[in-house]
């Protein structure tokens, strides 16, 4: 692998304090890219090549001054469903279109307290809820790796935004698996955090108890470094965690070190129900062979049952819309938002939210309401939660003697565009490995684990909550095993100044 | 009129009232219940908003620890049980005055579970009201009504509240108006909320039904709202109660709904509902964690509690005051804290009562100042309470000075020397004063030595006109007597 | 699948309907029969979940460090009350604020008549 497949943002900002490279030219190579490949696969909803570039230059006479952040300035993507003031925030929907919030989110602003840039904003399913980024008002994103496919959802833009080489990494936010999933279709990397581990002040609310800020990024390191720029306490989240926060980035840098090593002693628990009935064979046994490889690394494989799994996906979907279906009563057309008069307040506010979301909105505002209501609420979202413990407790019990469990991220390659449209539940079902973790709160990382027909598989390591220093060093030692192709970011002038500064 | 005496006379021979009070206090906190935008009156429209109490996208709650701080007081005070752990609730509605589509409550979990608030009895006794429950939640904002149109002013949305739920339990109108009294007094003294009906601080939602005199059974209940004062929520349950009575008399069924109070037109009147609109979806906000009170915050609460109205009805009663004048000048913080200053300052109790509760509320009914926002001090007034007993100033005197200087202030030994208020101690004064009178009055003096009495009050008057009120009653009656040489 | 989808439409227009005017979604009569069926379906799927034993078991209705477990909630980083001290902080500019508004005055959020609430 050449040097300038290899470039991180680490080492990209180790040489942008060298002086090799200049922020100037990150924005350039980002701009060039978007407009050469996003006509196609649509990555972006907004990005603005001019402002990146003033940026840069800016971050670039900070650097001169001696002034520079530890990251100044390295561009990012971040999903449309994270409010920016400099950007509208449309969470994919009609309802938000030309939405500018008054405030920046959480996880915003400590990226640019840390001196990256915000490039633009990428793609999803209409308010996180899809995955395929076909369910976005603006048209779906495709998938990098073959253009008539698509990327994963909901985080499908930031996903292919990375994988495409636009930007070297993205945030996303992940619900029931809407940035492992989109991150193993395109085959990057892609971070779940334990539940509040990252503030979700500014992070638009789908489900309020799933929803997490996670990383899109091409290489493990990367993922790490990105999480410990937002991970962290934040007074205006009251489920933010006050954990301290690791050096995740050292954690996955020591990882990629060891390589093999880091799989000595280690014990990985296999749930024989993610590798069974309901996940492609030829998926299944890609990620069964990197656990063998991982096996002769000497790692333990323990086969383990986690039976609750097989409600896991029904009792995601109730809880998940009936959070959902109350998170989204505020867009009434009254304050902000689109608005379709009507004679009287009870007319506005049901052309208002008829006209403004789209079919899977929707359905899942309808279903959420059901779950919820009189009559139906002990039945299917109490039951729903309490099936939640039950997931909740058997991952507690199977990663009791194991240091992380082990499964495939997705039960499939990525699929063709609109192969899904005449059937929501078949779509549902692509969430089944995800949604442990989600419904758990723990961290859960995905990383590409090779090819199927040619179409990036991803396996996903699973961790105890607030492990993700374990999973980012595994996971990197992995990335040393058995590297990915990094996508070209068309740095080659940059490359040999950074020829070995990843490592 | 006559329409309104036969149903409540019905009333009272064949049905009782069942009342029970939901209670809404506004807390008088700094800032709102889930963010920090100030708590204010009268500030211009949506000026104290920001992204959580507007529901913006992305915004989150965060709970105030003062109001929390304020609801287990209330508890406290109220004798009911403080919950260590609980939570809150989404109550899920659309309404333009309500941001985020739905409020922040607590549902089954309340902070304040029990206690009770005792009140006289319509009939005699004590009449024992238990308080089901008190929970914490945020209020909307407001909407003002236009001609086919309204407007939303969202400062008030997510100011905290505490909703007081009673027991049916209560008997009358009158024993409704003395719980609510009760409860703000509770508030006031404690010092969490202003309390003012007038102006929405504190707001009660009435659940009413009556039933046959000895039945156990409840009867359809109706819910009334919009009452802005204590006079009106006293006014709209009588005659809500007659209504119901009125119907149930002519063999028609109470309807359950919700009817607003018109205090114009002294009706309740039928307010229209939409279907479904009851399903209110609750469930636990997962925006927020367990309410988990820290071991020591309920004892630091009690140890702080302040006197309370019962306390201090207690305390006056034991000075020596009647229990209804007791009731009346510990049911207010202000004229309390004017009591307890003047005794402080050496008065006697049952005469700063007679005055505080007679003279001071005449003037504040008239229009003037409270006496604890008037011009007299509490140490100024047991100042001219001495110099009237001492036989100083005539009582006359005494009232007019008391009403100018509640009004306007000043110094009281200053205005009776200024003015020439102090009674007439001179002998030759009083004495020819006696003489002009007499002189006067011959039919009455006559009728006095004829042993008619009733006449010597002319005389007395006379005497006191001649004066300008500087004399002593008694003192004058005696010296007249003296004069006609009668006993 | 015949039979299941028979059962799934009993998961009717005017349940759907029903729901729907709870949020406020004003539905086509194609949507109407389109979720319907879908409701109807997700549901069934979710029978799965009445058979599951939770007998004894508490919802989950937050994770999270101290949300359900009373051990977590003392340890290190423990998310307790999380309660926030009384002290005000900035609003935002109301011509900030209104500026978002569809329909506005100087002042005031504009919207049509309302009906009164209860």
């Amino acid at each position: 692998m050449s040097a300038a497949e290899r470039i991180d943002a680490v080492g990209l900002s180790r040489a942008l304090a060298a002086g090799t490279v200049r922020s100037a030219d990150l924005a350039r190579a980002a701009a060039q890219r978007v407009g050469t490949r996003d006509g196609e696969v649509h990555a972006f909803l907004a990005f603005d090549g001019g402002r990146l570039e003033a940026l840069a230059e800016g971050a670039d006479r900070t650097r001169a001054a001696g002034q520079a952040r530890p990251y100044e300035g390295v561009p990012v993507a971040v999903k449309d469903n994270l409010t920016t003031t400099a950007f509208a925030t449309t969470c994919g929907s009609r309802i938000l279109e030309d939405y500018r919030p008054p405030y920046d989110a959480t996880a915003v602003r400590r990226l640019e307290a840390a001196g990256l840039l915000v490039a633009g904003k990428t793609n999803l399913d209409e308010f996180a809820m899809g995955s395929s980024t076909e369910h976005s008002a603006y048209g779906p994103t495709r998938n990098p790796v073959d253009p008539t496919r698509v990327p994963g959802g909901s985080s499908g833009g930031s996903a292919a935004a990375v994988a495409a080489g636009m930007v070297a990494w993205a945030l996303g936010s992940d619900t029931g698996g809407s940035v492992r999933q989109p991150a193993a279709y395109c085959g990057v990397v892609g971070l779940k955090p334990t539940y509040g581990r990252v503030s979700r002040y500014g992070l638009v609310a789908f489900a309020s108890s799933l929803d997490q800020v996670g990383t899109l990024t091409r290489t493990v390191p990367e993922a790490g470094a990105l999480l410990g720029i937002v991970a962290g306490h934040d007074p205006h989240d009251a489920t933010c965690a006050a954990e301290p926060v690791d050096d995740y980035l050292g954690a996955a840098q020591a990882g990629l070190a060891e390589g093999e090593a880091a799989f000595a002693g280690r014990t990985l628990a296999i749930p024989r129900e993610a590798f069974g009935p309901g996940v492609d064979p030829a998926v299944a046994a890609e990620v069964e062979a990197c656990a063998r490889r991982m096996e002769r690394a000497g790692a333990r494989l323990r086969e383990v049952s986690i039976p609750s799994l097989s409600v896991a996906l029904s009792a995601y979907y109730l809880v998940a819309t009936a959070e959902a279906s109350s998170n989204l009563a505020r867009f009434d057309g009254i304050r902000y938002g689109l608005r379709e008069p009507g004679a009287s307040v009870l007319d506005t506010h049901r052309r208002s939210r008829e006209a403004g979301f789209g079919e899977e909105v929707k359905r899942r505002i309808l279903l959420g309401t059901y779950a919820l209501s009189a009559g139906y609420y002990d039945a299917y979202y109490v039951r729903a939660q309490k099936a939640r413990t039950r997931v909740r407790d058997d991952l507690f019990a199977a990663l009791a003697d194991a240091d992380a469990l082990l499964t495939p991220t997705a039960p499939d390659v990525a699929f063709p565009l609109g192969a899904h449209s005449a059937d929501p539940l078949a779509m549902y079902a692509v969430d089944i490995l995800t949604v442990p973790a989600s419904l758990a709160g723990f961290p859960a990382l995905s990383v590409p684990a090779g090819r199927v027909t040619g179409l990036p598989v991803g396996l996903q390591l699973i961790g105890r909550p607030f492990a993700e220093a374990l999973l980012l060093r595994l996971g990197a030692a992995w990335e040393a095993m058995a590297p990915w192709p990094l996508p070209d970011m068309g740095l080659a002038d940059a490359a040999t100044a950074v020829e070995g500064g990843s490592r | 009129m006559s329409t309104q005496i036969a149903p409540v006379a019905l009333l009272a021979d064949r049905f009782e009232y069942v009342i029970g009070l939901e209670v809404h206090i506004e807390l008088s906190t700094r800032t709102k219940m889930f963010c920090a935008c100030p708590v204010t009156f009268g500030a211009p429209p949506n000026t104290a908003v920001c992204p959580v109490c507007l529901g913006l996208p992305g915004a989150l709650p965060r709970p105030n620890s003062e109001a929390v701080r304020f609801a287990i007081r209330l508890g406290l005070a109220l004798g009911a049980q403080i919950r260590s752990r609980g939570k809150f609730d989404r109550k899920n509605y659309f309404y333009p005055d309500l941001p985020k589509g739905y409020q922040i409550s607590q549902y089954d979990q309340p902070i304040v579970e029990g206690g009770h608030i005792d009140v006289p009895a319509a009939g005699g006794g004590v009449r024992r009201v238990r308080v089901e429950r008190a929970h914490l939640e945020e209020d909307a904002g407001k909407l003002l009504h236009g001609e086919g149109e309204a407007r939303v002013d969202l400062n008030r949305a997510g100011v905290p509240l505490v909703e007081v739920v009673s027991a049916p339990d209560l008997r009358s109108p009158s024993e409704a108006r003395a719980y609510v009294a009760e409860l703000r007094a509770i508030a006031e003294a404690l010092g969490i909320s202003d309390v003012r009906m007038e102006e929405g601080s504190l707001r009660v939602d009435a659940n009413v039904s009556i039933r046959p005199a000895g039945e156990t059974a409840y009867g359809q209940r109706v819910e009334v709202k919009n009452m802005n004062s204590l006079r009106s929520l006293e006014r709209a349950l009588v005659h809500e109660g007659a209504r119901q009575a009125a119907l149930v008399g002519a063999g028609e069924r109470v309807r359950g709904e919700t009817r607003g109070w018109d205090e114009a037109r002294g009706v309740t009147y039928a307010m229209r509902l939409k279907e479904g609109e009851d399903d209110y979806r609750y469930f636990p906000d997962p925006d927020l964690p367990p309410l988990v009170l820290a071991d020591d915050a309920v004892e630091n609460e009690r140890n702080a509690l302040p006197e309370l109205p019962a306390q201090r009805r207690s305390r006056y009663e034991g000075l020596g005051l009647r229990a209804d004048d007791s009731a009346l000048l510990a049911g207010r913080l202000g004229s309390a804290r004017y009591f307890d200053a003047a005794l402080a300052a050496g008065g006697d109790p049952r005469d700063l009562a007679t005055w505080v509760l007679g003279e001071g509320s005449r003037i504040e009914n008239e229009g003037g100042p409270s006496l604890a926002a008037g011009g007299l001090s509490p140490a100024q007034l047991v100042r001219l309470l001495a110099r009237l007993r001492e036989g100083a100033i005539a009582r006359t005197a005494a009232k007019g000075l008391f009403e100018s200087l509640v009004r306007d202030g000043g110094d009281v030994d200053q205005r009776i020397a200024a003015e020439g208020l102090a009674v007439v101690t001179d002998p030759g004064a009083l004495n020819d004063a006696i003489e002009r009178v007499l002189a006067q009055n011959a039919k009455a003096v006559a009728d006095v030595q004829g042993g008619k009495d009733k006449a010597m009050g002319a005389l007395v008057g006379g005497v006191m006109r001649e004066l300008r009120g500087r004399a002593r009653a008694p003192e004058v009656e005696a010296a007249i007597r003296a004069r006609l040489g009668l006993a | 699948m015949a039979g299941s989808d028979e059962r799934a439409a009993a998961f009717g227009m005017e349940e759907v309907r029903a729901v729907a005017d709870l949020a406020r979604l004003a539905l086509t009569d194609a949507e109407a029969a389109t979720f319907a069926r879908d409701l109807g379906r997700v549901l069934e799927a979710a029978q799965a979940l009445a058979a599951l034993d939770v007998e004894g078991v508490d919802p989950a209705y937050r994770v999270g460090a101290g949300a359900e477990d009373p051990a977590l909630a003392r340890g290190p980083g423990a998310a307790q009350a999380r309660l926030r001290a009384d002290e005000p902080g900035a609003c935002l500019d109301r011509d900030a604020v209104l500026a978002m508004a569809p329909d506005r005055d100087e002042a005031f959020f504009r919207v049509p008549t309302v009906v009164e609430r209860t």
